[in-house]
C-alpha cells in the first residue's frame, strides 16, 4: 500500500488550517475507504493490485490538493465573466492573500513605528502611510500578484484534472527526485537580477536612494558586506545552473542551499550590532535633516529588513537541514538495499 | 465542452445537491460506514463520489443530524454513521417537503404538456 500511504500523506499535507486531530480523523476515514476500494478491486481482478494498478484507481479520486480542499467550508469563487478561481482553489487563495496582506501591513506599520521611535513627526508618518502610494501601493501590488498567480494555479488545476496525472501516484516516485525546471529557471532569473542590482549599487547609489541620492551615500558597513554577498549570489546562480543541467541532483541543491543560508545567517550575526548602512553625504543641503533621514534608513534596514531576513533564513536553514537528513536516510536505505541485492546475487 | 453541456451540468449539480442530502439521511436510518453507504447509493442509481460524500457526512454530523463512532469490523477500524434523533425529525420534515414538491412538479409538468419519465 505504499502508493496509498503516499497519497494519504499528500492529502494530509494539503489539509491546511485544521487541527492535527481533525486531519488524523479525515485521513483515517479516507484511508479506510480507499483500502476497502483497493481490496474490492483486487478481488474483482483476481489478484492483489500492484502499485501501477493502485495508482490508476487513486488517480480517479483526484489530486490530493483537490481532495483536501473539499473538506474546507465556505468555498467561494472569484468570477469575472467566467470562473477565474474555482471553489477548490479559492480557500487557498484567501489564506495566502490574507497572509501576504497581513505581512505587508505589518511591515509598513513596523516601519512607521520605527520612524516614530526615532523622532519623526506623527504627521509625516501618517503622510507616508496613508497618502498615495504609502500603504495602498504594496497592498494593491500584493492583491494583483497573488490573484494572477492563483488564476494560473486554477488553470494548472484544470489542465492537471484533464490529464489525470499526479506526482505521488507515480509508482517510481521517491519524494521529489527531480526539481521542476521552471523553478530552477525562475531562480536563476531572480538571483541574476539581484546580483546585477547588488553589483551596480556602489556605482549607482540611485538604485538604493532614488531621488535622495544627492543627500545620502552608502555607509561603511557596505564595503565588507559587498564581496561576501556577491559570492553567495554567484553560488546560488551556479548551483541552479548545475541543477538545470542535472535536475536529478536534488541533494546538491539542498546541500548548497543549506550552506548558503547558514553563511548568510553568519553574515547577519556579524552585522547584528548595528551597522551603518547609510550616512549623510557631505554635499547635503540640510545636514541635520539628512542625518536624521540616514538614521531612519539604518534603523529600518536593521530592524525592518534584516529582522525579516533572520526569520526567512532561519526557516530556510531548518527546512534544508530536514531535507539533508531525508537525503542521507534515503542514501543509506539505497546502500542497504544494494547490499542485500548483492548478497542475494552472490554465488554460494 | 459545449455551452449547453456546461449549463446542464451546473443545473444538474444544483438539482442533485439537495437530493443527495435526503438520500444520505434516509439511508442512515440504518447504521453504515462510508464505503457501504456509497455502494448502497450507487446501487440505487445515485452516483456520488467519495470527495462529496465524506465532507457531506462531516457537515451533517457537525449540524447534529448524524452521530458517528469508530468501531472495529473485519479487523479494521471503521467510522459508523447513523441518524441522530434530530436528524430523524429533520428527515421526516424534509420528506414531507419532498413529496409536496414532487406533487407540485407533477401538476406543473402535466399542465405544460411535459410527460414525466
Amino acid at each position: 500500500m505504499y502508493v496509498l500511504d503516499r497519497y494519504l500523506k499528500a492529502v494530509r499535507q494539503s489539509l491546511l488550517l485544521m487541527s492535527g486531530a481533525r486531519k488524523d480523523d479525515i485521513i483515517k476515514e479516507l484511508g479506510e475507504h480507499l483500502r476497502s476500494e483497493l481490496e474490492d478491486q483486487g478481488v474483482a481482478a483476481g489478484h492483489t493490485l500492484d502499485e501501477v494498478e493502485q495508482a490508476a484507481i487513486l488517480r480517479r479520486y483526484g489530486h490530493p490538493w483537490l481532495v483536501a480542499s473539499r473538506y474546507k467550508g465556505n468555498q467561494g469563487t472569484l468570477s469575472f465573466g467566467g470562473v477565474l478561481i474555482g471553489p477548490e482553489v479559492f480557500p487557498y487563495y484567501l489564506a495566502i492573500l490574507g497572509l501576504n496582506l497581513a505581512v505587508t501591513v505589518g511591515v509598513c506599520l513596523a516601519f512607521a513605528a520605527v520612524a516614530l521611535a526615532v523622532g519623526t513627526p506623527l504627521s509625516r508618518v501618517m503622510h507616508w502611510t496613508l497618502q498615495w502610494p504609502g500603504l495602498a501601493l504594496p497592498v494593491l501590488v500584493q492583491l494583483v500578484v497573488v490573484t494572477v498567480i492563483f488564476i494560473g494555479v486554477e488553470a494548472w488545476k484544470r489542465h492537471w484534472m484533464n490529464r489525470g496525472e499526479g506526482g505521488v501516484l507515480n509508482p517510481s516516485w521517491t519524494s521529489p527526485s527531480t526539481r521542476p525546471r521552471w523553478q530552477t529557471v525562475a531562480g536563476i532569473v531572480v538571483w541574476s537580477v539581484a546580483l546585477l542590482w547588488w553589483a551596480f549599487v556602489p556605482l549607482q547609489p540611485i538604485l538604493v536612494f532614488g531621488r535622495a541620492v544627492t543627500d545620502l551615500q552608502l555607509g561603511p558597513t557596505w564595503e565588507p558586506l559587498f564581496a561576501p554577498v556577491v559570492l553567495l549570489l554567484v553560488a546560488g546562480i551556479v548551483q541552479r545552473a548545475v541543477l538545470l543541467a542535472h535536475p536529478e541532483l536534488t541533494w546538491f541543491h539542498t546541500g548548497v542551499r543549506l550552506t548558503v543560508n547558514v553563511l548568510a545567517l553568519v553574515f547577519l550575526y556579524w552585522i547584528r550590532a548595528g551597522g551603518t548602512f547609510v550616512v549623510a553625504a557631505g554635499t547635503a543641503a540640510d545636514p541635520i535633516h539628512t542625518g536624521h533621514q540616514a538614521q531612519v534608513f539604518n534603523t529600518v534596514i536593521l530592524w525592518g529588513i534584516l529582522s525579516w531576513l533572520w526569520i526567512y533564513l532561519s526557516f530556510n536553514v531548518l527546512a534544508h537541514a530536514v531535507s539533508v537528513v531525508e537525503h542521507f536516510r534515503r542514501w543509506r536505505r539505497g546502500r542497504k538495499t544494494a547490499t542485500i541485492a548483492d548478497g542475494a546475487q552472490a554465488p554460494d | 465542452m459545449t455551452e449547453e453541456r456546461i449549463i446542464f451540468d451546473n443545473l444538474r449539480l444544483e438539482l442533485r445537491r439537495g437530493c443527495l442530502v435526503l438520500a444520505v439521511l434516509a439511508r442512515l436510518a440504518t447504521e453504515q460506514y462510508g464505503y457501504t453507504l456509497r455502494k448502497a447509493l450507487v446501487d440505487r442509481g445515485l452516483e456520488i463520489d467519495e470527495n462529496t460524500l465524506y465532507p457531506l457526512l462531516r457537515r451533517l454530523e457537525s449540524q447534529g443530524l448524524l452521530d458517528s463512532e469508530w468501531r472495529e469490523e473485519s479487523r479494521r477500524n471503521k467510522r459508523f454513521y447513523r441518524l441522530s434523533p434530530l436528524g430523524r425529525a429533520v428527515l421526516d420534515r424534509l420528506l414531507l417537503e419532498w413529496r409536496s414538491i414532487n406533487e407540485s412538479l407533477d401538476g406543473i409538468m402535466r399542465e405544460s404538456g411535459h410527460v414525466r419519465a
